[in-house]
């Protein structure tokens, strides 16, 4: 028995219970609700419940950040490969409880880390033996794996191949696991479970497999599945009228939801985002807006039932999936209160919707070039073309089986993908990671009565990436919805962002992790790690002392389908290691 | 089948060289080439011109003896693209005899094939046959013994949203 679980024994006799009862480190619901309120650490994916993934730590400053230089590094594994892939690679943001730090690699192996003293040490690995062969070929986007949730004194965290494991905090043992996800029907998972009250809630990936995605909560004392909720309605249920074909084209509709959420305890609702319809590009083999794909859903966490959605690209023929964090935000709106949900979609606009009642406040494009709309229509945010009579959508720019070839800016992977925006509430001010983008997409028709066996690819259609592709860090003020600030980057931006007081930190996929300053956007600081950075930095404290952190291995889907557009990046090799920096 | 694992040549052609279409373009599919061992050879050492097959061989156009042609004769668009790591002349002779004798009108993939291809303690091959049959169950319990808990079934719960 461990000092945890001997301690708690302990405490449960005393009360003379056994119901839920705490050591003094475990991660209690409150914790969770608290999170913001212990600076030093970074208990949940995004750091808090609203996703604002912001710090108050303010010893590393706009006055010092210069002099940041690396603390320690660690190499960590995961890096083979497996299925279509040639390797595995980082997306993960490192979680710390007073100094002790916990990672994944691609595969899943969770690694707990003790940053004591100066110096990083790993206590143990938890190698979940995933199933390479099998998670991999339909892992449409690379071997990924984004983090892990803390719950009492385990650690829960996902596998490619379909499984949520509890493992021991103090002794890095597999306590219980379940299967979630079903490889056999091209369902893998690559997001980190979000925690709320005793639930583990999971996210899949799979779209462009034929799925038919769902979010699942997992109750965390008895390990069986309390609720889940398919984002592709059955038969009967609202929002089955948005698939008109007559050959179940929504048993196949896509929806992934791999991503973390969010969650507001105000109104007791999870936010998540829901991904592309299947196939792909074949918009006319599926009629019908196809909720709820491209949307945020506002859900009941006890329940799983939905609350409300907001669909930003209906009928999508591009891969504009909406499957980015929702980021929880309360701002005056043009002097008036609102309650914000923030969320910048792959189609290359930035949305703020109401988060009581998914009504649109305001929406701009943060990328500087869209061609697929002429604009979003400003009382309902829709794409300005949107006919709500029409069975296919007809956009500015719409790949279709008339016009099979198509240049679509943003390209397909989006004005932004998962790499999470950072939200700044002393400036009100929110940063996006952008992939400045076009691509063209070619659209080959599926064949309703010839449907791909299952684990094959179900797309219609393929993008290839004829022009260069670059990025920036895009900053919107939220009381106005109007862009403040683009600092320029050479490389798309496919790590994500952290915000503290005066700064914003980024990595590059050439390797180049940077600072820079909040208001602004100069650049201040820059350090070049020698691999590629797919992954969002963070920061903590040890021992008092504030660090910031980052994993380091080229993985993910640019390698394999996106990388013509950065041929440089082709001489980026993989890694996987675990870079932390600090001032002296 | 070694060299078809490592060049990641199932990374397009899938492990069972049925190759496919979807998110990077079409791979061929292999088991209906009509190529001769020749071509087959010439194809990976050479690549397609203006496709997504990767040349093989290093320096595949630096003397014209890939169709005849230069690197500098050829536009980026013309150009086959790079291997992740290009292939020793024996390597691609041994790839090129795995695609002429083992994949090369071999009909559709079985499960048999399969786990001589991946070995028993995956899950990849399940699809290719019927759950119920015997060879699926027999590897099932090969796995589970080699790792108990690395694959189980999915209870899930029932849909949240569903009518009532
Ligand atoms: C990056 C993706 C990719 C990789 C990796 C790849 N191929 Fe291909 N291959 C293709 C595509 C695409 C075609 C079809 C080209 C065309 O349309 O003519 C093709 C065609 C072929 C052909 C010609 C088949 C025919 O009947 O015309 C052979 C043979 C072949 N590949 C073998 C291999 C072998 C062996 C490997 C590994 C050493 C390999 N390929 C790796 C994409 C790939």
């Amino acid at each position: 028995m461990s000092k945890n679980t001997l301690m708690a024994a302990f405490a449960a006799f005393l009360l003379g219970t056994t119901s839920l009862v705490y050591a003094a480190d475990d991660v209690t619901p409150d914790k969770l609700l608290n999170a913001d309120s212990e600076a030093g650490n970074w208990l949940t994916n995004h750091k808090d419940y609203s996703a604002h993934r912001f710090s108050t730590l303010n010893q590393i400053n706009k006055s010092n950040v210069k002099n940041l230089h690396v603390a320690w590094t660690l190499q960590l594994g995961g890096i083979e490969g497996g299925g279509i892939w040639s390797h595995g690679g980082l997306e993960g943001t490192p979680v710390v409880q007073d100094g002790y730090m916990y990672v994944t690699d691609g595969w899943g192996s969770v690694y707990k880390i003790d940053t004591h003293g100066g110096q990083g040490k790993i206590l143990w690995r938890m190698d979940p033996k995933t199933d390479h062969d099998w998670a991999g070929a339909v892992a449409c986007c690379g071997v990924d794996n984004r983090g892990v949730a803390l719950a009492g004194n385990m650690v829960i965290s996902h596998t490619l191949d379909g499984r949520l494991i509890a493992t021991n905090k103090d002794t890095g043992q597999i306590a219980w696991q379940r299967q979630v996800a079903d490889p056999d029907k091209g369902e893998v998972m690559t997001g980190a479970p979000l925690v709320v009250k005793n639930l583990a809630i999971s996210g899949v990936a799979g779209a462009e497999y034929g799925i038919r995605g769902w979010i699942a909560a997992t109750d965390l004392t008895t390990h069986k599945e309390v609720w889940r909720t398919h984002t592709i309605p059955a038969k009967g249920e609202p929002g089955s009228e948005t698939w008109k074909d007559n050959y179940n084209a929504a048993a196949m509709g896509g929806g992934s939801t791999w991503v973390t959420g969010s969650y507001d305890p105000r109104t007791n609702t999870l936010y998540w985002g829901v991904g592309n319809p299947g196939p792909d590009w074949d918009s006319e083999y599926r009629p019908g807006d196809n909720l709820y794909t491209d949307s945020t859903l506002a859900l009941d966490p006890d329940t799983g039932k939905i609350k409300w959605h907001y669909q930003h690209t209906p009928n999508d023929p591009y891969d504009y999936d909406s499957v980015a964090e929702n980021v929880l935000v309360d701002a005056p709106v043009h002097g008036r209160d609102a309650h914000l949900d923030l969320e910048a979609d792959r189609n290359g606009f930035a949305y703020a919707v109401d988060r009581d009642t998914g009504n649109f406040i305001w929406g701009l494009p943060f990328v500087k070039k869209v061609t697929w709309t002429k604009g979003l229509d400003p009382e309902t945010g829709k794409p300005a073309e949107y006919d709500p009579k029409k069975a296919v959508q007809q956009y500015a720019v719409t790949p279709s089986r008339q016009n099979t070839v198509t240049m679509i800016c943003p390209g397909n992977m989006g004005g932004k993908n998962w790499p999470p925006t950072a939200y700044n509430p002393i400036l009100k001010e929110w940063y996006i990671p952008v992939i400045e983008s076009c691509n063209r997409v070619t659209v080959k028709p599926e064949n309703p009565n010839k449907k791909p066996h299952p684990r094959d690819l179900f797309t219609g259609g393929g993008p290839d990436q004829p022009v260069r592709i670059t990025g920036s860090v895009t900053a919107i003020d939220v009381t106005t919805g109007k862009e403040v600030g683009k600092h320029e980057t050479p490389y798309p931006m496919l790590g994500g962002l952290l915000t503290t007081p005066d700064l914003v930190f980024y990595g590059q996929p050439d390797g180049i992790v940077a600072a820079l300053d909040a208001k602004t956007l100069d650049q201040l600081w820059s350090f070049n790690t020698g691999g590629g950075v797919n992954a969002p930095p963070m920061t903590f404290t040890s021992d008092g002392k504030q660090y910031v952190a980052i994993l380091v291995g080229q993985g993910g889907a640019w390698d394999k389908w996106f990388i013509d557009a950065t041929p440089e990046l082709k001489k980026v090799h993989p890694s996987s290691a675990l870079y932390v920096f600090s001032l002296n | 089948m070694r060299v078809f694992k490592t060049a990641n040549c199932m990374g397009c052609h899938k492990w069972s060289g049925i190759g496919g279409g979807g998110y990077g373009g079409a791979a061929a599919n292999l088991r209906k080439t009509t190529l001769s061992l020749d071509q087959i050879e010439q194809t990976i050492r050479c690549g397609r011109l203006g496709k997504g097959m990767p040349h093989f061989q290093e320096d595949a156009y630096s003397d014209g003896h890939c169709y005849g042609l230069k690197k500098s004769q050829l536009s980026a668009t013309q150009m086959p693209p790079e291997p992740d790591h290009p292939l020793r002349p024996a390597d691609i002779k041994a790839v090129a005899h795995y695609v002429f004798e083992k994949l090369k009108g071999s009909g559709d993939p079985t499960f048999a094939q399969c786990q001589t291809f991946f070995g028993t303690r995956t899950r990849a091959c399940d699809v290719y046959e019927d759950q119920s049959s015997g060879h699926v169950q027999a590897a099932a319990a090969e796995r589970d013994q080699a790792s108990p808990r690395q694959h189980m079934k999915v209870e899930a719960a029932s849909d949240a949203n569903a009518p009532r």
